[in-house]
């Protein structure tokens, strides 16, 4: 399509598999070297650990079961939710809709902290109960308990199950519900014949995205859970840079990396048939008044849950940043700009504010070039075996962010590849972590522009190149500065990959927010809500500004 | 089937409002037994509204709505027993042919032997046979139009709703079916309500017409009243008639008289109580071509012009002329050949394709 002559695609398309290939595969056989033994055979030391103790079998079990409660959890809160969406219009949807995003976009370290500051021991809740009626005992205590980081695990899953399932909902014709009813079906067989099973798809892809999330969440567990629980994802952590134990680590991050992939195929089996959208679309004009009380109580009911979960946590974590001992403080905010040798961080706390920022641009251009080149590449129908390189792409994908950073440390430190001390290696590893979302978010729009756009710009004159550059590119603006937003926020936000690979005097935000959450003290504490509060800001104000400029980018429409 | 002359629906003062906007305007009309009516209308005048107030999909909020003497206003949809088939099918996606013409049986909680032959038979009648294991996407537009005729008649409703059942094909199918949907619904004796903004379609399948215009039942009768008298400019407009003149009649209700005076034409309005203003409409297919005689007037049903436009039709050709300012369309044979543009022509009219439009609103 764009680029016909073949030589010239693959080069373009090499730049991207060379990324692939330094970045992410060889750490990945860096990783399963280390989990074998010197005769290729697998460590029988760390085998008998494993299956001998029974504490790893139990890991794994608690990742499983963990991440299907909170599955089910999720599903049960947001299910109506997705249908007061996809079904009434009511004033201020748009809002919800704004409000909708934030926790999907927040980082994990965010939302911890924000838990902890509504709900955890010196939370706003505990902290207002027992001075209004005088308790010495905290009347919520669920820190380091599986009921805290459920609670968050709900939290950033719930807008993402209403979101996808609402705009899949809304998609159903409503004449098919009309034509059970009909045909004799009451509302609640229609629901049950024909609504649930057109919905399942939607509902199953839903589920098991939320699945994976929580079956390798990682920062939520490590600072809501505590030392008593661990995750796959968690223990690998802890074998590597607790007990430097690293053909253990190694040997986990390969379970990790199975159920992964499995989680992925399966994925990508479901979204074949049934197309849901991940980047869901806008649903806000598909629907009617609520006309009933009890339909407007059920949506107002809704809502209200909505707000509790989603803005409670939030407006929590920016109240507790500025409440000292004594009420009002700014102390929290002041003491970021200063260190002294009792500090945790090896600089001022405010420098990885920069830093985040910095390496987030670094990622955002890393990913952004390369997944141009990949999308262009795969959005071409006529080349040869196109699933399977969509497929290579979509590999960091299904490996877990804490299993990439591990692979760093132990592959990219020492030659061929050294970037030990390099600037370049927290963006590099999210350039990774985000490079297949910026392909995703890149290739359908690329693949809508209709064929005879592009032929009609050639038998005008232009060259292969300028049809990309005056037809696909332009028409791609949207696309690409949604994909842009979204490797800079994953950027932003990244912790599993940054646990590992930030060094010491370049911490970036959610680094420096878990070593202050991690340790005790009023002032850690409080220093982590300032952090979380400053990352929660930055974070709305660049999902803010693509708002602003998508919404002054127009939609490309083509007449068919 | 024979069916007894009896009114099986009665909708009185029919209203509906959304919003600000009013959708359906005080519509009453009745039907009987076994009739095929047909709600004609463009786009937004209310039609589907209607049929879904009928079904009982919407609620009636201002109204009456009788069916064999009972009020159904606050029977569910699910319980009326009414057919519906849907602008683009609504056929289920996640079923096959068979399970989607036996969902309405499964319904009613038939037993599996008797809705198997109930399916059968469906499938037989509109044609489908070996069909039933073929899921909706290996379908054509006609098949699937054909199974959403079975699934809705599968479990013989008291009344079908057909909301533009045809909307989506192309004019030939189209035209073939329409004549298989009356043919079937005639065979079973159906009592039907069919929405169209076809008039084709309308005329071709209706035993009755009504035509909605902005919510309101502008006309309601057989469909060669319809066609022969439009109740208003607003229908003659939408029935694609072109001819239209303004002027006036005299006293004796017998001559008409265009505004500018130029043209004058004898007319038989029955109700000369209206007031002289009027609208003639010349039916495009009401005109005779003699071969060329240019000469005077002699004849009052004359119409003479100069040709500006002729279009090959197939069976015939389509004449436009010039008359004292006024531009005529109509339809003439092949033989005797109309003249060439530029040229005059000289047209007798048939007194029958004539007709006076009064229109109240507009005066």
């Amino acid at each position: 399509m764009v680029l016909r002559r073949p030589v010239i695609r693959w080069l373009l398309f090499s730049l991207p598999l060379l990324f692939l290939a330094v970045f992410y595969f060889f750490p990945l056989s860096r990783i399963i070297g280390l989990s074998l033994s010197q005769d290729g055979g697998l460590q029988t030391t760390v085998l008998q650990k494993l299956f001998g103790s029974g504490t790893y079998g139990k890991i794994l079990w608690f990742s499983i079961w963990q991440a299907a409660l909170s599955t089910i959890l999720t599903l049960v809160f947001a299910l109506p939710g997705a249908y007061v969406f996809a079904k009434y219009s009511f004033r201020g949807k748009a809002v919800f809709q704004a409000l909708m995003t934030v926790p999907f976009v927040m980082p994990t370290v965010v939302t911890a902290a924000a838990f902890r500051a509504l709900l955890g021991q010196n939370g706003l809740v505990n902290h207002w109960s027992m001075s209004m009626f005088g308790l010495s005992e905290p009347v919520i205590d669920i820190d380091q308990t599986i009921v805290f980081f459920l609670l968050a695990h709900i939290f950033y899953n719930y807008t993402l199950v209403v979101r996808m399932v609402s705009s899949f909902w809304s998609t159903i014709d409503h004449k098919v519900v009309a034509a059970a009813r009909m045909l004799g079906a009451s509302p609640m067989a229609a629901f049950r014949t024909v609504t649930l099973p057109l919905l399942m798809p939607a509902i199953g892809s839903a589920a098991l995205l939320v699945f994976t999330f929580c079956f390798t969440s990682f920062g939520v567990i490590l600072i809501l859970g505590g030392p008593r629980f661990s995750t796959l994802e968690v223990e690998i952590y802890r074998q590597t840079v607790q007990l430097f134990n690293l053909p253990m680590a190694a040997t986990l991050a390969i379970i990790q990396l199975v159920f992964n992939f499995l989680l992925m195929w399966l994925h990508a089996r479901l979204a074949k048939r049934t197309k849901v959208s991940f980047f869901a679309g806008d649903v806000s004009n598909t629907q009617s008044d609520p006309e009933s009380a009890a339909k407007r109580s059920f949506a107002f009911f809704n809502l209200s849950f909505m707000i509790l979960l989603l803005a409670t946590p939030l407006i929590a974590l920016i109240i507790r940043s500025f409440s000292g001992e004594d009420g009002f403080t700014l102390l929290y905010y002041t003491t970021l700009f200063t260190r002294d040798d009792t500090s945790l961080l090896m600089v001022e706390p405010i420098a990885s504010v920069k830093n985040s920022i910095l390496f987030g641009f670094g990622a955002m251009s890393i990913a952004l070039s390369l997944g141009l080149l990949a999308a262009t590449f795969l959005s071409d129908n006529s080349g040869k075996n196109i699933a399977f390189w969509d497929a290579v792409i979509m590999l960091p994908l299904a490996t877990s962010a804490v299993t990439l950073g591990f692979g760093y440390i132990v592959a990219l430190n020492k030659p061929p590849v050294n970037l030990r001390d390099s600037l370049l290696l927290v963006p590099l590893a999210h350039a990774l972590v985000a490079f297949p979302f910026v392909v995703r978010c890149l290739l359908p729009s690329l693949r809508q522009i209709p064929a005879d756009l592009r032929e009609a710009a050639t038998l005008l004159g232009a060259s292969p190149f300028r049809v990309w550059r005056l037809i696909d590119i332009p028409l791609l603006r949207k696309a690409i500065l949604v994909a842009a937003i979204f490797a800079f926020a994953i950027s932003m936000g990244e912790f599993g990959a940054s646990a590992f690979v930030a060094r010491p005097h370049t911490p970036t935000m959610p680094v420096a927010i878990f070593r202050f959450l991690s340790h005790p003290g009023s002032l850690n504490y409080g220093q982590a809500m300032a952090m979380s509060t400053i990352l929660m800001v930055v974070t709305c104000i660049s999902f803010w500004l693509a708002e602003k400029l998508e919404a002054r980018l127009a939609d490309t429409r083509y007449v068919k | 089937m024979s069916t007894p002359a009896k009114t099986i629906l009665k909708v009185s003062d029919l209203s509906r409002k959304y919003r600000e906007d009013t959708i359906l305007d005080s519509v009453s009309f009745s039907l009987l037994y076994g009739e095929i009516l047909c709600l004609l209308g463009p786009s937004g005048s209310g039609k589907t509204s209607l049929l879904r107030l009928l079904a009982g999909l919407d609620n009636v909020e201002t109204g009456s709505v009788l069916f064999e003497n009972r009020d159904i206003r606050s029977t569910p949809a699910h319980k009326r027993q009414f057919g519906m088939m849907f602008q683009e099918y609504a056929l289920f996606p996640h079923k096959n042919v068979e399970e989607n013409i036996a969902f309405g049986l499964e319904m009613k909680k038939m037993e599996s032997a008797a809705i198997d032959k109930q399916v059968t038979k469906m499938l037989k009648l509109v044609g489908l046979e070996g069909f039933g294991h073929r899921n909706m996407d290996e379908l054509s537009g006609g098949e699937r139009q054909r199974v959403a005729l079975a699934r809705s008649l599968a479990p013989q409703p008291r009344l079908l709703l057909l909301d533009e059942p045809l909307g989506s094909l192309d004019r030939t199918l189209r035209d073939r079916l329409t004549a298989e949907i009356r043919k079937i619904l005639k065979l079973l004796g159906v009592t039907a309500i069919f929405v169209t903004h076809d008039q084709h379609e309308a005329f071709s399948i209706a035993d009755k017409i009504g035509v909605l215009h902005n919510g309101r039942l502008e006309q309601f009768d057989r469909p060669e009243t319809v066609y022969t008298t439009p109740a208003n400019i607003e229908i003659a407009r939408f029935l694609g008639f072109s001819n239209l003149i303004r002027g006036t009649v005299d006293n004796s209700g017998t001559f008409f008289q265009s505004l500018s005076g130029k043209l004058r034409f004898p007319v038989n309005r029955a109700k000369s109580s209206f007031r002289p203003e009027t609208t003639l409409l010349i039916r495009p297919e009401g005109a005779v071509f003699r071969g060329v005689t240019p000469g005077s007037r002699i004849d009052p049903f004359q119409l003479c012009g100069i040709v500006t436009e002729k279009s090959y039709l197939g069976g015939g050709y389509r004449v436009t002329l010039l008359s004292e300012d006024n531009e005529f369309t109509f339809t003439l044979p092949l033989y005797p050949q109309p003249p060439e543009p530029g040229e005059t022509i000289n047209l007798t009219l048939a007194p029958s394709a004539l007709v006076c439009i009064d229109d109240p609103a507009g005066g």
